[in-house]
């Protein structure tokens, strides 16, 4: 649930991310790759937010540039204080200590030539703290390893325990907010239930707040309190992880939850079938972003003119015309 | 009419550390027209199975033990041209990856032209004809533009579906899909499920789909085999199985898949590792994982056995132990059409 009074731990405003494409070497103009256009959200306190989308969304992109990993075009993102899309590397300092990140790939974000104990203790030297064998086993104690696996390198850790490792050496500085990126996507689902659940217990115990990046719509709505969903740069819907994904407002969100392939074979679900693929951000559609291969298409009004954030009944918000109060008004009566 | 029969099918790996039992004595049969799931996490043999059913078992593994009887004959006994002719035409392979499984260097119209003229003796007119053909079959726009396209100019989903026509293009009775879906988007994902349903509806193919997805054998598959560590613990319809498992691998399985209609039931997750199958099967290999497991399953190995109508496990405890699943059917989930604004 959102912060209510209290300030956000994030806030992001507008934020936008562009990539200049230079032309290619055979003539053929250059352009602009929006990757992320426009997103504003905000993280309270010890929330699990979910941001779940398909590849090309922009997810990735958002995260990376919340660390600063790309300078974004416009925009703000406000976290204790200090706007990371604006502040000096000086300035980003103190909030890089606060904001930690695990990654999907454990085989290439955990260096394969240090030990385990190397590894997580990389940060606590990095920032001149305690670093000695207690720290580091107190460390990986919170992430269900032990003295077995403090002197291992990577390759002798099996995916469940590579990622448990990534999550201890982001613990290591006692973060506020840890963004993780697709996290169990590369794991089974028995290894992935676990790492759900360590993750969960980290957020609960610690109250340490979570960006969880996911294509999974499962994994999103069993560890986030709120989700957006992202197409194409924009987040087309925000509203709260236990009925967003069973009350979807936004033609995208309904289609995406209807594509899910779901444990039950019993269950008799109507199917919305999307046509075509996602639109390249090099030239995204105009108006609604999602015009182009929505099922349920008003009109002129969806090319032309992007749509506002509209309250949806699960107490969230959805971009799309379809939800515009006065339509719905103007439609029964 | 039963077109693939697999029985006792062996194929061990020799280690440095001893051999390793990558596909342990399983059963497996399917019939025309008929979609049948092989699930399981990732080392249990399900892809392995795949090859040696094909003949493409990778040196240094090897078939040693059982048979593969398609259309009544022993694909073992088979020379490897006799094989080779067999692939490709009476049964084909969708990999995972459609990337490395397409060569970067020629059109993907050229690469489907070579499967048909490995089978087929067909003028360059009629190859042309059939090539958009089978584009359009397998629902690609513009096939005559697309027929000229090299890979890396395609989407993932655009290259599923050319791998997709490039198995179907000598018109197999079987397909042998190994986690098709597994790289694809969610919406894409489900383009070429339906995609694949047609095929197997129209053309009458029997489909063995491979996946560690539980959610699509729901969606896709009527029976269901689950493996672990090499063999096959269960094998039952998939309503069955989804109702209420009889091997305590397949409940813990379904226990820690997220359930969306159902977020806040709480995963569980399974403790330990899978077992390396190196060494004399003479025990339950899940009984170390296994919160049910007795004296009994450390010293005696499980055969897959009929507990019920139709319904297989290979579980000593099999029987006295059922585990109704918690039913993703509990939480509601609307149908997109209904929740419509």
């Amino acid at each position: 649930m959102s912060a209510g009074r209290e300030a956000p731990l994030l806030k992001v405003e507008g934020l936008a991310t562009h990539f200049p494409v230079k032309g290619a070497l055979w003539g053929g103009g250059g352009g602009v790759v929006r990757a992320v256009d426009g997103v504003s959200f905000a993280v309270a306190r010890g929330e699990a937010f979910g941001l779940v989308g398909e590849s090309g969304s922009g997810k990735s992109t958002l995260a990376r540039t919340l660390m600063r990993l790309h300078k974004p075009t416009a925009g703000t993102a406000h976290f204790s204080g200090i706007d990371l899309a604006h502040a000096t590397e000086r300035e980003l300092r103190p909030v890089r200590r606060d904001m930690q990140m695990i990654f999907q790939d454990t085989k290439s974000s955990l260096n394969p030539r240090l030990r385990v104990r190397n590894i997580v203790a990389e940060p606590l030297i990095t920032h001149d703290l305690d670093h000695g064998r207690a720290a580091i086993l107190a460390l990986l104690h919170q992430v269900g390893l032990d003295e077995r696996h403090i002197d291992r390198f990577p390759h002798q850790l099996s995916g469940g325990q590579r990622q448990r490792v990534g999550i201890a050496r982001a613990l290591a500085l006692r973060p506020r907010f840890i963004i993780a990126d697709e996290p169990v996507s590369a794991l089974d689902v028995s290894i992935q239930a676990q790492i759900l659940n360590l993750m969960k217990r980290l957020q609960r115990e610690l109250g340490i707040a979570f960006l969880l990046i996911a294509h999974d719509v499962s994994v999103v709505s069993y560890f986030c309190d709120r989700i957006a969903v992202m197409y194409l740069g924009r987040i087309v819907e925000i509203g709260p992880g236990r009925t967003l994904m069973q009350e979807p407002s936004h033609p995208y969100t309904q289609a995406l939850v209807s594509a899910v392939p779901l444990p039950d074979p019993t269950l008799e679900r109507g199917r919305v079938t999307l046509r075509g693929e996602i639109p390249s951000p090099l030239n995204p559609p105009a108006g609604c972003r999602f015009h182009t291969r929505c099922p349920v298409r008003i009109g002129p009004i969806c090319d032309d003119e992007q749509p506002p954030d509209y309250a949806t009944p699960t107490a969230g918000t959805a971009g799309c015309h379809l939800l515009d109060p006065q339509r719905a008004a103007g439609l029964t009566g | 009419m039963t077109l693939l029969a697999v029985r006792g099918l062996r194929t061990h790996i020799p280690t440095r550390r001893g051999v390793l039992r990558a596909v342990d004595g399983i059963d497996l049969s399917i019939d025309a027209g008929e979609i049948v799931g092989l699930v399981g996490e990732s080392g249990c043999g399900k892809t392995m199975a795949a090859y040696s059913i094909l003949g493409l078992v990778p040196r240094p593994a090897e078939v040693v033990d059982g048979e593969i009887l398609f259309q009544g004959e022993d694909l073992r006994d088979k020379s490897p041209e006799q094989l080779r002719q067999l692939r490709g035409s009476a049964m084909s392979m969708v990999f995972q990856e459609p990337l490395t499984a397409l060569n970067p260097l020629f059109p993907v119209g050229t690469q489907i032209r070579d499967v048909l003229l490995q089978h087929q003796r067909l003028s360059q007119r009629a190859v042309r004809a059939r090539i958009h053909e089978l584009l359009d079959h397998v629902g690609i726009p513009e096939p005559r533009h697309v027929a000229r396209t090299y890979p890396f100019q395609l989407s993932g989903g655009m290259r599923q579906r050319v791998l997709i026509a490039m198995a179907i293009a000598c018109r197999p009775r079987l397909v042998i899909a190994d986690e098709p879906t597994t790289a694809l988007d969610t919406t894409i994902q489900a383009q070429i499920l339906d995609l694949l349903r047609r095929l197997v509806a129209e053309d009458h193919i029997a489909l063995l789909l491979i996946t560690h997805d539980l959610g699509v054998i729901a969606e896709m598959c009527r029976r269901v085999y689950v493996m672990y560590a090499g063999e096959i613990v269960e094998h039952a319809p998939a309503r069955g199985l989804f109702a209420s498992s009889l091997h305590p691998y397949s409940d813990a399985l379904l226990r820690c898949t997220p359930a969306l209609a159902d977020p806040d039931r709480e995963l569980e997750s399974i403790e330990g590792i899978v077992p390396d199958m190196i060494g004399p099967a003479d025990h339950c290999a899940f009984a170390d994982r296994c919160p049910h497991a007795v004296q009994r399953c450390r010293a005696e190995h499980p055969e897959l056995r009929a507990v019920a109508d139709g319904r297989h496990a290979a579980c000593h405890l099999a029987g006295e132990l059922t585990f109704p699943q918690p039913g993703q059917a509990a939480g509601r989930l609307l149908p997109a059409s209904e929740a419509a604004p």
